[in-house]
């Protein structure tokens, strides 16, 4: 992108951001983004016992993202599914296909506005409210924090990408919308299933296929082992990172994806 | 309206809304989830530890000591293990531990551990303590008189949100500068009514 794409660039960008979040959709958001990092933060793992360090870290950033990631969920949902198929729905893209624009910058403006904007707010949230809550732990610990958030958002991150592919292919947003809170709830129920089969079956496999696709998973297999020696499964780092290389591969595969049917295949 | 103006206030509005949340945060009153009464007698020139823990933001404890005479009450932000290991590095051989001289000693040289202390001169000591951070805190007796003291305490855990304090002072900063960033658009928005109102008042 160089010289005049920018402002086309902009333009449909500002649009998309005008779109996905009209007043008060992000003040909403946002709110609930603070509200709930406080509300279901949680310190349990400490008080049990002196435990700090590394564990207490991966403890405390997991536990605040229980209800929040759920929220941010729904937002990129809603913002894949209304914001970008409700443009091809409407006939609304077919007026960006007019700029002076390469399709591939047309869906990179609408992907920075649903996901891009939506991510910086839950971060940025999220950890300012890591920082009030501990910062004993934060600041030494921030690898570990990044990590954390890093595996936790890869499955939804997945889940996004799969609403993009099934928001392009059938061309409407209400029913891609419906598959990716089906398929959240799914994979939430397949966590706890594989959890029960590794156990029955005294194999890992069934966790190490499922931390492919949710590295949160080998992530907190990795730290419990600090304390449960001699488990169904004592992960190393290495492995923990490899698994994250994984997922995230997964993840830009379904938008590389996306992408080359934006750009080769929707036929508008 | 200007982008920049629009840009602006929406962030304005979304610090006005986290200000909001943290605000309501530090509203919401604390919670006592559990109380621990007790008593016992403490011998003269001697300290004790009465409990220690991992306290956090969210989890603090109130207590209220009565004694039959004057007992020093310290809250240590160290664990007591910190303690008898420094008393074990300086004083070499065979000693009594609970001996006040040495825990005064240990004060004297590491008074950044104590986060609060008071005595019984009174009958009856309170406190309240919630951490801003994740704390080890050791609340400690110390009788440093020539006789025993008799003592009985009763101690409540306390559950938040979240610190309450650092939330408020958050929220007092943050909702002015998301006001101070939403006035241009609502000077702008104000503007255009009052031209649109003018302007229909024109054509009427």
């Amino acid at each position: 992108m160089r010289g005049g794409k920018g402002r086309p660039f902009l333009e449909v960008f500002a649009s998309a951001l005008h779109e996905d979040y009209r007043f008060p959709i992000l003040e909403i958001f946002a709110f609930l983004y603070a509200l709930g990092t406080f509300v279901f933060a949680s310190f349990v793992s400490m008080t049990s016992g002196s435990i700090m360090g590394e564990y207490a870290a991966y403890s405390v950033t997991s536990s605040l993202l229980g209800m929040p990631l759920f929220i941010f969920v729904i937002l990129i949902f809603k913002n894949i599914a209304y914001g970008l198929g409700g443009d091809i729905e409407k006939g609304i893209i077919q007026t960006y296909f007019s700029y002076p624009l390469k399709r591939r910058w047309i869906l990179s403006a609408k992907l920075l506005s649903a996901l891009g904007v939506s991510l910086l707010l839950f971060l940025s949230i999220q950890i300012s409210a890591l920082y009030v809550l501990a910062p004993d732990i934060v600041a030494p610990y921030l690898g570990t924090v990044i990590l954390t958030y890093a595996a936790s958002l890869s499955f939804p991150l997945l889940i996004a990408g799969i609403m993009l592919l099934v928001t392009l292919v059938l061309r409407r947003g209400g029913l891609a919308l419906v598959l990716g809170i089906v398929l959240f709830f799914a994979l939430q129920i397949i966590h706890s299933l594989a959890m029960f089969v590794a156990y029955a079956t005294e194999s890992p496999l069934v966790l190490q296929i499922v931390s492919v696709i949710s590295p949160n998973v080998v992530l907190g297999w990795y730290y419990q082992s600090f304390f449960y020696m001699g488990s169904l499964w004592t992960p190393t780092f290495t492995e923990a990172l490899l698994y994250l290389g994984a997922g995230y591969t997964v993840v830009a595969s379904l938008f590389l994806v996306g992408y080359l049917y934006f750009c080769r295949r929707l036929g508008l | 309206m200007k982008r920049w103006t629009i840009l602006l206030g929406r962030g304005g509005t979304v610090l006005l809304s986290i200000g909001l949340a943290l605000l309501l945060v530090s509203l919401i009153p604390p919670a006592q989830r559990g109380s621990f009464s007790s008593g016992s007698s403490i011998y003269r020139e001697t300290w004790r530890r009465l409990f220690e823990g991992v306290q956090t933001p969210q989890q603090g404890f109130r207590i209220s000591i009565t004694a039959n005479d004057t007992l020093n009450v310290y809250l240590l932000e160290v664990s007591s293990q910190t303690i008898t290991s420094w008393i074990s590095e300086h004083y070499s051989g065979s000693i009594n531990w609970s001996n006040s001289t040495y825990f005064e000693e240990f004060l004297e040289e590491n008074p950044e551990s104590i986060a609060w202390q008071k005595d019984t001169r009174d009958g009856r000591v309170e406190y309240e303590y919630i951490p801003t951070k994740i704390t080890n805190a050791t609340f400690i007796l110390s009788n440093p008189s020539s006789k025993t003291v008799t003592y009985e305490y009763e101690r409540s855990i306390i559950g938040l949100v979240g610190p309450a304090r650092k939330a408020r002072t958050l929220a007092q900063w943050i909702m002015p500068i998301g006001l101070l960033l939403t006035l241009p658009q609502i000077i702008d928005l104000y503007k255009t009514r009052k031209k649109d109102r003018s302007s229909q008042l024109v054509s009427a």
